[in-house]
């Protein structure tokens, strides 16, 4: 997951909930959360958390296994209990203690650091957690474009493509003949001929034999 | 005579102790048996020589004297009286009668006597000393005379009486007798009286031998007898001389075996005593790295302090340092920030370096004896233990109303109290006590001041109560304690510091007004408030 190439930018639509109890540590680590996400909630205590959970969106929680007269994971357990959230958390923590880690399992805790934390693995695993946010966000944003072009464009062409897209095999193969495509989509046939002759040309989509064609993900990108 | 002397000697010396002393006993007892043995054969046949020279050569003497007498004086004269015709023939005849009557009886009677030896045990020692102590030869040499004169005088006495019985019938016929018998009777008589004065001497001549002989067998018996008694005495004191150079022997090789047995005795009490040695140097070196485990187990709980009360600082001053670079590459390091920055850093720096200084002092403790404040000690050892305390959720307290210097050994107090106090935190972790309590009171008194460190824990176990200061004793889980930890701080409290630290079982309020009572378990140090010995104490056995 850990990428080499992350985009640290993607970081800053997201709101960082940040629980530890050392007020130097929180302040500094915050300071630094701050350039990199939309909002960082800095707070000491669970309680302060809870609070910040009832009035403000949080895509990732990161907090201190070991708070001031509380445990971090207790506190995890309490605010998937009441605000019933699948917001990713990352735990840091001191100890490498298979007892801990055990429970952070069981609260789906998606990963931990250990301290001091290494920032660079701080942001990277920020990412990691968010990830899943990313790419959905990103493939939305894909459905959208596909959504304005067949807006702007030729409705029946867009549908064609999105029928080959949608029925090429693990191969990237495509084992239809255009009377079958014509049949199934009833799309004419030259529209059909059309598109493919198009996508042919620009190399995409190439004709092993009749019936089967070759769709080229490396022209794709 | 030399050889078997030595053989004898040799023999005597190799001789049981018991069987010479039973030989002396035998010696002694034989002769004295022999020598009462002898002695009363003696005397009886002293009393037989006096039986015989009375009965066998007085009495017949007598009789043969009087007897003589009768012839003489009676019959003689009577024949004289009879020639000379003065006497009436009819007296004389009855003088004449009745002196041959006496004259026999006493004839009768000295044969008698004669014969009638004494008989008995007299005549036995006799007859057993005689043929002890008597040549056979000169023992029977009785002369002729001595029965040839007993017939002689008996034929005389036959004629005698016959003539005299004749003259007395011649006198009772009133007829003047014959001269011819008249004087062949008076030479009878002379005849007669001659014999019977032979007989007499032959008697006195046997009683002169007989005394000869018992001279001599008195003079061998005397000499036996001494010869017995010098033997007996001789050989006892032979004997005694033995059973004493047994004795200086023995003495001699009893001395002999006591100085063997001394030696022995020395050479194993200073082997004893180099064992002792040894065990005490091992017992030392044990001690040693007794302490040495200790206070490896005290380092390495002081070392997790240190990582504790180090590891959020660090997290820190990471972050801050990396907040650093990323807030300029940023770009948004202006000058506020980075002195921002800078001024936590160092203030956190300065912070761990203050934590470390304060358990590097505590390693390195002045090994002085010394003065010191007792609540800075108390506050140091608190400190020290404050973060596990807090993160325990374990409570405080600490009550003492007047300042007080006392002298020791510092450092040694304050890691007395952390065991004290981790102790406690072990056992109300362990017991999972909810609102977890540790006080520690000080109350001086005159001489001393005391110090009691108080957990609600519940108390200790009264099974393990006498056995809590021994060494390697423990109750904690598994590697948890090293068992040393209250030996330690008793060796420290009473060898070190001339204190005493004993337990309790109490029931406590623990500070809290109208609480209500606690089990308890009070650890009391006891400390002498004047100096006394400071004793010079090696360090590094510790």
């Amino acid at each position: 997951m850990r990428q080499s190439e992350i985009d640290l930018e993607q970081l800053n639509r997201f709101n960082i909930l940040y629980i530890e109890d050392d007020p130097d540590l929180l302040k500094h680590t915050a300071s630094i959360l701050e350039d990199f996400s939309a909002k960082t909630f800095a707070v000491r205590s669970c309680e302060e958390a809870w609070k910040v959970l009832e009035s403000e969106r949080v895509d990732v929680i990161l907090a201190d296994i070991l708070l001031e007269n509380e445990n971090g994971l207790e506190c995890i357990r309490k605010i998937r209990e009441r605000f019933d959230i699948d917001v990713p958390v990352i735990m840091a923590t001191a100890y490498t203690d298979t007892e801990f880690l055990l429970e952070a399992i069981r609260l789906h805790v998606r990963d931990y650091l250990v301290k001091p934390i290494n920032l660079k693995e701080l942001l990277q695993t920020l990412y990691a957690a968010l990830l899943p946010r990313i790419q959905e966000r990103e493939m939305e944003r894909n459905r959208m474009v596909i959504h304005l072009v067949s807006l702007v464009s030729e409705g029946k062409q867009v549908e064609l493509v999105r029928y080959i897209v949608g029925h090429l095999d693990d191969e990237y193969l495509l084992h239809r003949s255009y009377a079958e495509i014509v049949e199934e989509t009833g799309i004419s046939k030259p529209t059909v001929v059309k598109v493919f002759r198009q996508l042919m040309e620009s190399g995409v989509l190439s004709k092993v034999r009749n019936g089967i064609y070759r769709l080229h993900l490396e022209k794709v990108k | 005579m030399k050889r078997p002397i030595p053989s004898l000697n040799r023999w005597l010396d190799e001789l049981e102790f018991s069987k010479k002393t039973r030989m002396l006993v035998v010696i002694i007892s034989l002769g004295m048996i022999s020598i009462g043995g002898l002695m009363l054969v003696s005397i009886f046949s002293i009393k037989y020589d006096y039986e015989t020279l009375y009965g066998q050569r007085t009495i017949p003497q007598v009789h043969l004297e009087n007897m003589k007498d009768i012839y003489s004086v009676n019959i003689d004269e009577t024949l004289r009286e009879i020639s000379e015709r003065s006497v009436d023939p009819e007296d004389a005849a009855e003088v004449l009668e009745s002196a041959l009557e006496i004259a026999g009886r006493q004839w009768s009677a000295y044969r008698k006597s004669i014969g009638g030896r004494p008989e008995g045990a007299s005549h036995y020692a006799h007859a057993l000393l005689a043929t002890l102590f008597y040549k056979s030869g000169e023992k029977s040499d009785r002369n002729y005379y001595r029965k040839e004169l007993p017939r002689k005088i008996q034929e005389r006495h036959e004629q005698i009486a016959k003539q005299t019985r004749h003259l007395i019938e011649t006198l009772r016929r009133s007829e003047q007798p014959d001269s011819d018998l008249l004087h062949s009777l008076s030479s009878n008589l002379q005849s007669a009286n001659i014999y019977l004065t032979g007989l007499i001497a032959e008697h006195l001549k046997e009683a002169i031998k007989e005394k000869r002989m018992n001279d001599r067998l008195f003079e061998r018996s005397i000499v036996m007898l001494t010869i017995l008694i010098v033997l007996v005495f001789i050989l006892s004191i032979l004997i005694t001389i033995l059973l004493v150079n047994h004795f200086k022997k023995l003495n001699e090789s009893l001395e002999s075996k006591v100085a063997l047995k001394t030696r022995e005795l020395i050479e194993l009490n200073r082997s004893l005593e180099r064992r002792i040695e040894r065990e005490v140097q091992n017992s030392r070196k044990k001690d040693w790295v007794m302490f040495q485990q200790a206070k490896m187990a005290s380092l390495g709980e002081m070392l997790q302090n240190i990582a504790h009360q180090w590891r959020q600082p660090l997290g820190t001053m990471t972050m801050i340092i990396q907040g650093i670079e990323a807030k300029y590459l940023a770009g948004k390091l202006d000058e506020r920030l980075l002195e921002e920055k800078v001024s936590d850093a160092m203030k956190i720096a300065r912070n761990m370096s203050e934590t470390l200084e304060d358990f590097r002092t505590f390693f390195h403790p002045h090994k002085r004896y010394d003065r010191f404040d007792l609540r800075t000690a108390i506050l140091k050892a608190l400190d020290l233990t404050r973060y596990q305390l807090d993160r325990e959720g374990i409570e405080v307290m600490f009550e003492m109303r007047h300042s007080l210097t006392i002298y020791g050994y510092e450092n040694e107090l304050v890691h007395v109290l952390l065991n004290l106090i981790n102790n406690a935190r072990d056992a109300l972790k362990e017991r999972g006590v909810t609102e977890g309590k540790i006080a520690i009171y000080v109350k001086p008194s005159f001489r001393r001041v005391s110090i009691s460190v108080i957990d609600n824990a519940g108390g200790v176990p009264e099974e393990i109560l006498p056995k809590i200061f021994e060494p390697y004793f423990t109750t904690k889980y598994k590697g948890a304690g090293t068992g040393i930890g209250l030996y330690m701080s008793k060796q420290l409290i009473e060898k070190h510091m001339e204190g005493r630290i004993y337990v309790k079982n109490i029931r406590h309020k623990l500070g809290v007004k109208g609480g209500k009572m606690q089990r308890c378990a009070m650890f009391v140090i006891e400390l002498p408030r004047t100096p006394k010995h400071p004793k010079e104490f090696n360090h590094e056995t510790i």
